[in-house]
């Protein structure tokens, strides 16, 4: 359906878009993989409703693609639909008391504890399963900054148009994100000390 | 891989379900420029509240500071001119708030938006108020709510209260000791200046109009203790009468 495209870059590919159907199913494939990943790892929704969003996000992408400014990473831009549209999803889904836990795979905990050196910093003998459930407890914000930093490879100023902040915003949030995984990890090694002592 | 396409055929069968149509290019444009414009506006208005508020404190006898009581604080509290310090800040909140909703608002952090918007009012306002802006601004944004005091006005009804041992008004008449006075009012007062400090020096008596603090112990007559230049905007006229708020 879309090999005619293979080769152009997103850019140009969202420019054709706001014409050619082909070339806005082109961007859906080419994005459809990463930004599931993406919704399922900062939000608690299932996999069904992390695909209605999805869908969700590609009717927003074809309805405001006029929108996109051809001097902007067309990447950033769709995380930013993304990014919006699954806190959204997310907060309604709060509001009727669904389950507020966010999957967290194991790349998510490799990358992510491998970057912070937790391994250094705390305690040599932290195992997998304390790093997972160490990111389970990190408030949201955390979680995207790591997930969009560790995971999704973006840089400052990309992450600061995705998550639409000034950079030095991202900067801070970053290293607070760091922090409180480290204090959240040391305070479990602590009370796993405490516990195994009495 | 053909899951994926699954997908995509997925999403584009529902907007064709759902009719969904791209919104046109110049309605995002339209949006930008408008949050542009009100930031300008709400911008403008600011340098324009700082001009006024400029205005009003240079009208505001903060010269009497040292030469009060520390009981009479509230004469300088009704020197300070809080309309214009909210309109002020409403006005800088708005520039901010509208900035932030522009297309790429968000790069800028809030304390360096702040200080650009604040700073840029105060530039734009001093240069007005230096200008001789103050005043017209005044009346030309209180005109649409013809209650609204100037300063002027306020300032004047500050100085109308002999019973509070403040006067103010033009010299109509000297003597040796005492001098004539015409009160904003139109009233004539006879003033005992045997006793007066004249500050800054003897030449404020040569001023037309001045301010006077002492007593009062019956109508039309006064004691001043301390004397003072009416001072504030020298091209200022004082509006006819009729067109003032009663006192």
């Amino acid at each position: 359906m879309s090999q005619n495209f293979l080769e152009i870059p997103d850019e140009v590919l969202a420019t054709q878009a706001r014409s050619e159907k082909e070339a806005f199913a082109t961007l859906i494939d080419r994005y459809e993989s990463r930004l599931l990943r993406y919704i399922l790892r900062i939000s608690s929704l299932s996999q069904a409703e992390a695909e209605d969003t999805l869908q969700e996000v590609f009717v927003k992408l074809w309805q405001n693609i006029n929108e996109y400014d051809e001097s902007q990473k067309f990447s950033s831009w769709i995380y930013r639909i993304t990014h919006n549209e699954t806190i959204s999803a997310f907060r309604k889904k709060v509001s009727r008391g669904d389950d507020q836990k966010v999957s967290i795979d194991d790349e998510m905990v490799q990358e992510v504890s491998s970057h912070i050196s937790v391994e250094k910093e705390v305690d040599e003998n932290i195992t997998t399963v304390q790093v997972h459930s160490i990111l389970q407890t990190l408030p949201e914000k955390y979680k995207e900054v790591l997930v969009l930093r560790f995971l999704e490879g973006y840089s400052y100023g990309e992450m600061a148009d995705i998550l639409s902040v000034p950079e030095g915003t991202v900067a801070t949030l970053l290293s607070r994100a760091k922090d409180a995984f480290k204090k959240t990890s040391k305070r479990r090694n602590l009370f796993d000390f405490l516990s195994f002592s009495s | 891989m053909n899951t994926l396409q699954k997908f995509s055929e997925k999403v584009l069968l529902e907007i064709d379900k759902r009719k969904i149509n791209q919104v046109p290019r110049w309605r995002f444009v339209l949006k930008n420029l408008l949050f542009w414009g009100a930031f300008l506006v709400a911008l403008v208005l600011g340098a324009f509240s700082f001009a006024i508020i400029f205005f009003a404190l240079s009208n505001g006898d903060f010269d009497l500071f040292a030469h009060l009581p520390p009981s009479r604080f509230l004469f300088f509290l009704q020197s300070l001119p809080f309309f214009w310090l909210g309109f002020l800040g409403i006005f800088l909140g708005l520039s901010i708030v509208f900035f932030r909703v522009t297309k790429k608002g968000y790069r800028i952090s809030l304390p360096i938006l702040f200080a650009v918007v604040f700073g840029f009012s105060i530039v734009s306002g001093g240069i007005l108020y230096l200008s001789g802006g103050g005043e017209t601004l005044e009346k030309i944004l209180t005109a649409p709510f013809p209650g609204a005091h100037h300063t002027q006005d306020q300032r004047e009804s500050r100085w109308m209260k002999p019973e509070d041992g403040f006067l103010a008004g033009e010299i109509v008449g000297r003597q040796e000791q005492s001098l004539e006075i015409q009160d904003f009012l139109h009233h004539t007062w006879t003033v005992d200046i045997s006793h007066a400090q004249i500050i800054p020096g003897q030449e404020t008596l040569q001023e037309e109009r001045i301010r006077m603090l002492g007593t009062s112990e019956r109508p039309g007559q006064f004691t001043a203790e301390k004397i003072l230049p009416w001072g504030g905007d020298k091209k200022e006229r004082r509006r006819p009468r009729h067109e003032r708020p009663p006192f």
